[in-house]
């Protein structure tokens, strides 16, 4: 029975079988008789393809291309402009033109390799030209302030590509059922990708089930993109009638999945007589590769970060996502508030620099309370205890005494600190008005606790956390609480594992859930309890003026990097990390510890360490040894704090934590490179070939 | 379909390479990567292959007054726990790839397959290491320097085995190994040093400076290191700028998706400079 405190860590539920190797992964999947899926892609970045000279193909073998979709040509998401194959045009290098299928691999491979295509090659885009979406929202009187101000300081930020690098590349398998399509896939959201496919297939929703494999990590790789190829998988298996793998190799993964958007970021504040920024200017450029996917919904998240932690009364804010001849991007843990973060602290930084106001104090001055209006003037209602989270991480770490130190150009060493915050569950009126999510608790004659929803363990620890909320409500052992992989034919659709909303959201409706079955328990009887979303009623926003309340609730971290920069070769050497972050009550300590060391490492290694680039729109890194993550010896010990700040909605008082880990590495580290080498970085990843730069063009 | 055949005896992988023309497999771990095929389908060697790590009498480790020798088919892993191992060599494998690899991975293999970033080449090129290569009927012994002929080319016949690795001893009062890779750890290296010297009351009696990742092959210059044994490390200061103008030209490094031209060439040049700092202070 779990009487004691939530946040006191129990063995991580899947930890056994993914260590004994029992845990089933997509590629460990095999069905008698399976046929196995190579994509045929277009190897230029933009054109019209005028002939496809298919191989002859031996019994058994067949291509499956657009011509074969029985329904509708289209990857079903928020924006309907990306196909599940080209039709005439590509604009990608990559892009997806037809599938070959049959039973025997090497076969597949040779006949794939013998498909000829000839295009006729048009111009390609890579610049921020093409705006195919905007944004814009308005905070006060910016024409105003910036008229009676002081001073006024611009800069411009830039950030690259990352990759999620999950441990395993994208797959699915599936079969013919019934008179429908089954499929099992590697994957963080089953009802977008039954939905996707049922678009596609014109198949109703009897007729499409998703179910989800054990899942080698995610990061938001495996938000929309598997949709893609599930349309194409089904349309391939309506058409062949035989159970096919589709699994993509590890530099097809990384050559043709969706990334972090590459971003540039204008900032420009103006500055009144008493030195403080008034109002801020500011534009977000995101390059959103060929095809718009979720674009859109990340430009708008990294708006709305524009402030990040500090209350400045007048603002301009624009967006613009652009079309470039590249391979989709797409959501990736923090979904475009790491670009703007990254841009506003450092802005922060050298807003202050400028103004020879010492950086720390300049911030504070500015920083958010509780009750302050956010960007978009909704209210930030729950206590912010964010000046003693600072607090705490500046005497850990000793912050003040070396920023002193540091100073010293001869030393090479630096001290950085960012401070942030990131919004939990989906923007806006989403989880009101699009996703709706469904949770149901189904208990058994025997007295065990079905937990039903779409969530996904993706590694992150969601079968630990939301089985420890219903053992804890209902007052019973955590084994009698049974969290099966999602499977759509049984479970109700809890909205996709993404957007730090499965603590919280999904964990809330199971609270919820839970009480009710506790109160109305009947010792062997079946009974079935179902919740759905209900949002606060004082949370008001409007989508299209982008007014209101962008968040329910708001999780907060603070990040210090130390580091030391080699003269001689200009390498970033990590010397040591804190961190204190409120997530509202850690659901389990061990599973938020492990949250803040993957999120740091993958924050920080963002800002300093991975570099991706293209090459006339061709992934230039597309391996594990030439796509550089960090790896456990280029962290340094991390010293993470937690502190109890219960969200009053929340399960037990829990908030989001996944993404709050890495939105403030790359300007923690990037600030540390930066008081190390004595010159300012405005651009991401901070890697040695770039400080040389700096350091050598002074 | 190619044939892979597997041999456990030196004799019969020496007979084998004499009737067969083949493709060698020692620990694989680049034959493998550089052969790579799509999931469970058969690795896409290029022709028939000899798989030789089986071969026992290989394996194996001599350390010697006068030298240190290291067998065939012996692994990484065995070479940076042997308490002979040169210190320059240990302070190499220290950083090298990752536990698994250094398990498998071989310094024979890696010779042979000359690619101009391997940190191991690096070192035995300052070594001095000779090269010995048999056959059926014939043994013979190369500087490395001359079993290195070209960006992945090595002058080992087509019948020819590497059977061991010769490293004689040598003391140095300096020794200096500096690899800069993407992370610090399993990295493949945008650039590498090597520099040992053996300074005594002042003079330089000996020196050897080597830089990887920066030509087709391993830099190495002996009329360079030459003009400097007898010198008094005193005067190496004045003479450091003309000592980088000297290796300059055959610092020729590509902008790849690891790293630019200009960083490689940079960072070895402040790499000779460091070293020679070294000998001076």
């Amino acid at each position: 029975m779990l009487k004691t405190d939530i946040s006191r860590s129990i063995d991580n539920v899947e930890g056994k079988e993914k260590i004994s190797g029992s845990a089933k992964y997509i590629s460990d999947y095999a069905i008698e008789g399976m046929y196995h899926a190579k994509t045929v892609r277009a190897t230029i970045a933009h054109g019209n393809i005028k002939e496809i000279k298919l191989p002859h193909f031996p019994e058994g073998y067949d291509s499956v291309d657009y011509s074969d979709i029985p329904a509708d040509n289209v990857v079903g998401m928020i924006n309907d402009d990306w196909p599940v194959f080209a039709e005439q045009e590509v604009n990608h290098i990559g892009e997806p033109i037809l599938l070959i299928v049959g039973p025997d691999k090497t076969k597949v491979a040779k006949l794939a390799q013998a498909v000829e295509i000839v295009y006729e090659e048009k111009t390609p885009v890579f610049d921020f030209k093409n705006s195919v979406k905007q944004l814009a929202f308005k905070k006060g009187n910016v024409k105003k302030a910036f008229q009676e101000a002081k001073q006024i300081i611009k800069h411009t930020y830039e950030t690259g590509y990352q990759e999620q690098a999950y441990i395993e590349p994208q797959g699915f398998i599936g079969y013919p059922e019934d008179a429908g399509i089954t499929l099992i896939g590697s994957i963080q959201c089953p009802y977008y990708v039954k939905n996707a496919v049922m678009r596609t297939m014109g198949l109703d929703e009897d007729n499409v089930r998703v179910k989800q494999a054990f899942v080698g990590g995610a990061f938001g790789g495996k938000e929309e993109f598997p949709s893609l190829m599930a349309c194409q998988l089904a349309v391939a298996i309506q058409k062949i009638q035989k159970p096919i793998k589709f699994i993509y190799e590890r530099e097809e993964d990384m050559e043709v999945t969706t990334k972090r958007h590459p971003s540039r970021t204008v900032m420009e504040a103006a500055i009144d007589a008493s030195g403080r920024i008034s109002a801020i200017r500011s534009h977000l450029s995101l390059d959103a590769g060929a095809y718009l996917g979720l674009s859109e919904v990340v430009l708008s998240r990294g708006m709305l970060a524009v402030t990040n932690a500090y209350t400045v009364n007048n603002l301009d804010v624009r967006g613009d996502v652009y079309r470039t001849h590249t391979v989709p991007n797409g959501a990736f843990r923090g979904f475009g508030a790491p670009q703007m973060i990254y841009a506003i602290e450092m802005f922060m930084h050298h807003v202050a620099k400028t103004l020879n106001q010492d950086p720390f104090a300049f911030r504070m001055a500015h920083l958010v309370k509780q009750g302050d209006l956010t960007a978009t003037g909704g209210i930030f209602r729950d206590p912010i205890i964010l000046r003693d989270m600072i607090t705490h991480a500046v005497e850990a770490s000793d912050y003040h005494a070396k920023v002193k130190k540091y100073n010293d150009p001869n030393i090479f060493k630096g001290i950085g600190m960012s401070w942030f915050l990131h919004g939990c569950g989906f923007t806006g009126s989403g989880e009101k008005d699009k996703i709706k999510a469904k949770v149901t608790l189904e208990k058994t004659k025997d007295d065990q606790v079905h937990i039903l929803v779409a969530a996904v363990d993706m590694g992150q620890g969601a079968k630990t956390t939301l089985r420890k909320i219903v053992a804890g409500i209902l007052e019973l052992p955590i084994d009698v609480i049974v969290f099966d992989n999602p499977d759509t034919r049984f479970v109700p659709d809890s909205g996709p594992t993404v957007a730090s909303r499965t603590a919280m959201i999904v964990g809330g409706l199971l609270a919820r859930a839970a009480k009710t079955l506790k109160e109305d328990w009947i010792t062997g009887e079946s009974q079935t309890v179902s919740k759905r979303y209900e949002q606060p009623e004082y949370v008001a926003w409007d989508q299209e003026k982008m007014q209101g309340d962008a968040y329910p609730a708001y999780s907060w971290g603070v990040n210090i990097v130390e580091v030391e920069v080699d003269k001689t070769t200009y390498e970033v050497d990590i010397k040591d990390i804190w961190s204190v972050y409120d997530l509202g009550k850690a659901l389990d300590e061990n599973v938020v510890l492990g949250q803040a060391d993957g999120g740091q490492a993958q924050g920080i290694g963002y800002g300093y360490l991975e570099v991706m680039r293209h090459d006339g729109g061709r992934i230039r890194q597309k391996n594990m040894t030439d796509y550089i993550i960090p790896t456990a010896a280029d962290m340094a010990p991390s010293h993470n704090h937690i502190m109890d700040n219960p969200y009053p909605l929340g399960p037990y008082g829990a908030k989001g934590v996944g993404e709050l880990t890495l939105v403030g590495g790359a300007p923690a580290v990037s600030l540390a490179i930066e008081q190390a080498i004595s010159r300012p970085l405005r651009k991401i990843p901070a890697t040695p070939e770039l400080l040389m730069e700096a350091i050598e063009h002074d | 379909m190619v044939n892979t055949h597997r041999v456990t005896t030196l004799q019969d992988a020496l007979r084998y390479l004499d009737e067969n023309d083949c493709y060698i497999v020692n620990g694989g771990t680049d034959a493998m990567v550089q052969h790579r095929s799509w999931a469970e389908t058969p690795v896409a060697f290029p022709k028939d292959t000899l798989f030789i790590h089986d071969i026992k009498e290989l394996n194996y480790i001599e350390a010697m007054p006068e030298t240190f020798k290291i067998g065939g088919t012996c692994t990484y892993e065995s070479l940076l726990f042997h308490p002979g191992c040169p210190k320059v060599l240990k302070a190499c494998l220290e950083l090298f790839a990752s536990p698994g690899i250094r398990n498998t991975a071989t310094l024979a293999g890696n010779i042979a397959n000359a690619s101009p970033a391997a940190d191991g080449l690096l070192v035995l090129y300052a070594l001095n290491a000779q090269i010995v290569l048999q056959s059926r009927n014939n043994k013979r012994i190369l500087p490395v320097m001359d079993m290195i002929t070209g960006l992945k080319k090595t002058a080992r016949n087509k019948d020819e085995l590497i059977t061991e690795i010769v490293i004689p001893t040598t003391s140095f009062t300096h020794s200096y190994f500096k690899k800069i890779g993407g992370r610090k750890s399993d990295a493949i290296s945008k650039v590498s040093f090597t520099g040992l010297a053996r300074v005594e009351s002042g003079i330089i009696k000996d020196i050897r400076l080597a830089l990887g990742a920066v030509n087709i092959t391993v830099v190495r210059r002996p009329e360079i290191e030459q003009d400097l044994i007898g010198k008094k490390v005193t005067d190496v200061i004045s003479m450091i700028s003309d000592i980088k103008a000297r290796y300059e030209p055959h610092i020729k490094p590509i902008d790849d998706q690891r790293s630019t031209s200009r960083y490689r060439k940079t960072v070895a040049m402040n790499l000779i400079e460091t070293f020679m700092k070294q000998l001076a202070q």
